[in-house]
């Protein structure tokens, strides 16, 4: 009994926790429905429109699709950079696939030289944050002429080694004895990994993929600094300065922004919860 | 579902693929959404999107296409006259008719010229018979005063000689008489002493030597003053008649000059002094001789006896009595000559009715003035009378020809006819029915301009000019432009229409083209806007955005230095390849994203060959 009050009363505090996160999408969401004239009148203090404090409703007083009609129909420039975010993004991912998976898989049960050893420096590098390594990534794209093409935003997420590391959490917690199974039933390395490091790590290479998708489509830093040509700039870029004149686009752009990431994110719920948990398995 | 339901909510694991299947199909659905809203989007903007033209300045120079209409006049009209008072019966002349020496004008009604001849025919006799009829009195009159003038002269002639006639008896009267006082006084002489009679008939005989050679001196003075007035008189009748034989008159200041003139000449001057001088001597030469007798006589009067002495002294008193009748007769003479040219002088005044004076020593001229003064009577009246013959003839002769021409009035010389001021059915007038431009002289073009199009123009410039027939004269030049006296905001222009442009009407329009210097930055009037009396062009500049390489529009404020219908040149500073937008689909504002339609390389190239 008192274990179910406990319960209930955690239950609360957790709902109004998630209540007061989730309050900014809900601001995102009550302000796209808001016309120009609307939004000066609650933004006006946050912009120096008007004095005191800004306040915002939880709906519109005169609610109208107009922002939606204006950045879906009228808006070309919007469309360009969200399929430049999906066509990077998907190239992260693709790339990925096709490197982080057997990195992981090498790591996790290949019989390396020194395995150890590499896969802690490999993790280092993961520790980086992006400012220390944008340099020395400048210097690389532009001497091999990447620079001002999207593959410089590709190419060094497409290598990665976050999903390396979470994904060899999941390929090592696949037993031993299916692998030597396999072996011994005459299955070569590129079958074991195919039919059996694959399948059984599944729920790790989507967790991975997720979390990669939510990395690659909120870039900032990395297509600000290598892409000049504004025709190639994802849609994390859109309308970098909010004023008064587009307060309301920004308010859509955001939401639509928003879908995707909230799609991906309830595909792989699942596989996103037990990839945070391998993260923090402790070995 | 209940809160204690939901508080006990748990994830049902055999649910999660059903929850990721559907969110792998609404984001596969987004997605085909947001490709859909794409396409629209795009077709959207593309249907939006200001479309515009496009082109570049040029280097060129402003023309003004300078247009007015006006109107073609002579610079001499010709009028055409005809007979007045006959009717007109066909009218072939028109305004603005361009017409050839001989061409038909106007027929006149042939009865009424016939009559009209008639009449003027009528008119001319009457007046050649009042002219006879002047003429023949005239005459008349001429006659009787020469016979009054010549029953004049007969008088005086008369009494001039009666009087010399008594003047000759006297002096015959007083030369007997000396003659026997002499003989007398040498008889005594003779008888009385032989030696003195001689030398007192030889005194004697000289005195009377003396007295001859006196009186001769005298006579050939007045011969010799005859003479002179004699040709006084024919100087003044032969001035009097001019060189077409026709007799004038003679101011009273003319004859006194022919007079003195005649008087003076050196000739008589020589003569008449001559015989002044040997009138002089003979009295001197006879004063002598008297002298000597005179004292002849006192030196022998103790000679002289009482009886001969009375007798000598009555012969003496008898010539001197003589001598004295001579001297009176001779003063009657002279008065009976005056009385005598004062009679004719009257005699002729009172025949001529001149009043005018006369020198009171010529009787001979006031009969000359008379006779020119009745001569100039006559020539002014027939001058008249010959004036208005030659006025009726010409009548006469001008309805003869117009007979022959069957009443056809036709140009007197090419041209345009500028005027007709009769109709069918009018009859004519003195007045001119109709003028002709005189082609020979040529033409002049009038027309009215504005002040903002009369400014590019100035004398001497070249002009077209569009005749309304059809015909283009070019290169015709501006006479004279200046300020219209009607009203100080529009300017008269005259062009000058050479004599050798045939086929001309009487409206034209006036077109001149006046270039003005090469300016660097001309563009179409298209590309140009106004806001008030402020210019602004919208050039297009390329700006990188999301979408690409993009065209934007920047409105540029410029000032206008010179524009005609097509183009203005203005003053900016712009690359050469600067492109300013010449249409647009819709109202543009400054930095609107815009989309160009077509290069305007063919209007370029239009401007190119516009170029000077």
């Amino acid at each position: 009994m008192k274990n179910k009050i406990l319960k209930r009363l955690l239950f609360i505090i957790l709902l109004l926790l998630a209540v007061l996160i989730c309050l900014p999408v809900l601001f995102l969401i009550v302000g796209s429905f808001m016309g120009t004239d609307e939004l000066n009148i609650y933004l006006g203090p946050v912009l120096g429109k008007s004095s005191g404090f800004a306040s915002w409703p939880l709906l519109p007083t005169y609610p109208t699709f107009k922002a939606y009609v204006q950045l879906l129909l009228d808006s070309p420039e919007f469309f360009v950079m969200f399929w430049n975010s999906i066509k990077i993004t998907g190239l992260i991912i693709l790339g990925q696939l096709l490197a982080g998976v057997p990195a992981a898989w090498g790591f996790a049960k290949l019989k390396v030289w020194h395995g150890r050893l590499l896969f802690n420096i490999y993790i280092v590098l993961m520790l980086m944050p992006f400012q220390v390594t944008m340099l020395s990534n400048y210097l690389t794209l532009n001497m091999i002429g990447l620079m001002n093409t999207q593959w410089a935003v590709i190419l060094p997420a497409a290598f990665s080694t976050f999903p390396v590391f979470i994904m060899y959490h999941f390929f090592r917690s696949i037993p031993d004895a299916i692998i030597e199974s396999a072996e011994l039933d005459g299955a070569g390395r590129m079958q074991i990994f195919l039919h059996i490091g694959i399948p059984l790590g599944s729920s790790g290479i989507v967790s991975a993929m997720v979390l990669s998708f939510l990395d690659a489509w909120n870039l900032i830093e990395q297509p600000l600094t290598f892409l000049k040509d504004m025709t190639k700039w994802p849609l994390s870029l859109y309308l970098p300065n909010i004023t008064m004149d587009n307060a309301a686009l920004a308010f859509v752009a955001s939401v639509v922004t928003l879908i995707p990431s909230f799609l991906v994110f309830l595909a792989g719920q699942n596989y996103l919860e037990q990839g945070i948990a391998a993260s923090a398995v402790k070995e | 579902m209940k809160l204690k339901d939901l508080m006990n909510y748990e994830i049902d694991k055999d649910k999660k693929s059903s929850i990721q299947i559907k969110a792998v199909k609404f984001l596969v659905g987004f997605l085909i959404i947001m490709f859909l809203l794409t396409i629209v989007s795009r077709a959207a903007d593309s249907i939006t999107i200001t479309k515009v033209t496009v082109t570049q300045a040029t280097g060129m120079a402003i023309s003004h296409d300078i247009e007015t209409d006006g109107t073609v006049s002579s610079v001499r009209d010709i009028a055409i006259t005809t007979v007045p008072n006959v009717k007109i019966v066909t009218v072939n002349a028109a305004e603005g008719k361009t017409v050839e020496k001989g061409d038909l004008l106007f027929e006149l009604d042939t009865d009424d010229i016939a009559r009209q001849l008639k009449a003027a025919r009528k008119d001319l006799a009457s007046a050649k018979k009042d002219i006879a009829d002047q003429k023949k009195a005239a005459q008349e009159a001429k006659d009787s005063a020469a016979e009054a003038k010549k029953r004049a002269y007969e008088d005086y002639n008369d009494s001039i000689s009666s009087a010399k006639r008594t003047l000759k008896t006297a002096e015959d009267a007083m030369d007997s008489a000396r003659k026997a006082y002499l003989k007398y006084k040498n008889k005594k002489n003779k008888t009385d002493g032989s030696s003195d009679s001689t030398v007192a008939d030889s005194l004697a005989k000289t005195e009377e030597e003396k007295q001859s050679a006196l009186d001769k001196a005298k006579s050939a003075l007045e011969g010799l003053k005859s003479d002179i007035e004699a040709d006084v008189q024919d100087a003044i009748k032969a001035a009097s008649v001019d060189s077409s034989g026709k007799k004038t008159e003679l101011s009273q200041e003319e004859k006194q000059a022919i007079r003195d003139k005649i008087s003076s000449s050196s000739k008589n001057t020589a003569l008449l002094k001559a015989a002044q001088e040997k009138i002089s001597n003979a009295e001197d030469e006879l004063a002598s001789a008297k002298t000597a007798v005179d004292q002849y006589e006192s030196e022998h009067e103790v000679i002289g006896k009482q009886g001969y002495k009375s007798q000598l002294k009555a012969l003496r008193d008898d010539y001197l009595t003589k001598k004295s009748d001579y001297s009176a007769a001779v003063d009657q003479y002279n008065s009976t000559v005056k009385e005598a040219k004062r009679t004719l002088k009257d005699a002729l005044s009172s025949g001529s009715g001149d009043t005018g004076e006369t020198s009171a020593d010529s009787g001979v001229s006031v009969s000359d003035d008379a006779a020119t003064s009745d001569t100039d009577v006559s020539v002014s009246s027939t001058d008249d009378s010959s004036d208005d013959l030659a006025s009726k003839q010409k009548a006469v002769d001008r309805l003869i020809s117009l007979q022959k021409a069957k009443g056809k009035v036709t140009a007197s010389s090419s041209g345009l006819i500028t005027k007709v001021s009769a109709e069918v059915g009018d009859t004519t007038t003195e007045e001119a029915v109709a003028r002709i431009s005189d082609h020979e002289s040529g033409y002049s073009f009038k027309g009215t301009l504005e002040k903002s199009s009369a400014k590019y123009l100035s004398k001497g410039d070249k002009v077209t000019l569009d005749f309304s027939n059809g015909v283009s004269v070019e290169g015709l030049r501006i006479s004279d432009v200046e300020v219209s006296a009607n009203d100080g905001d529009t300017y008269d222009v005259t062009v000058d229409i050479p004599s050798k442009v045939e086929k001309i009407s009487t409206y034209a329009t006036m077109k001149a083209d006046k270039a003005s210097k090469k300016y660097d930055t001309c563009v179409p009037l298209g590309c140009l806007h106004s806001d008030g009396n402020d210019y602004y062009v919208y050039t297009v500049s390329e700006s990188s955005s999301v979408l690409g390489i993009e065209n934007k529009v920047d409105k540029v404020s410029v000032a206008v230095i010179d524009k005609n219908t097509e183009y203005a040149a203005i003053d900016g500073t712009f690359n050469y390849d600067q492109q300013f937008v010449l249409t647009s689909t819709k109202t543009l504002n400054d930095k609107d994203r815009v989309r160009i339609l077509q290069s305007e390389e063919s209007e370029t190239g239009y401007h190119g060959s516009g170029e000077e």
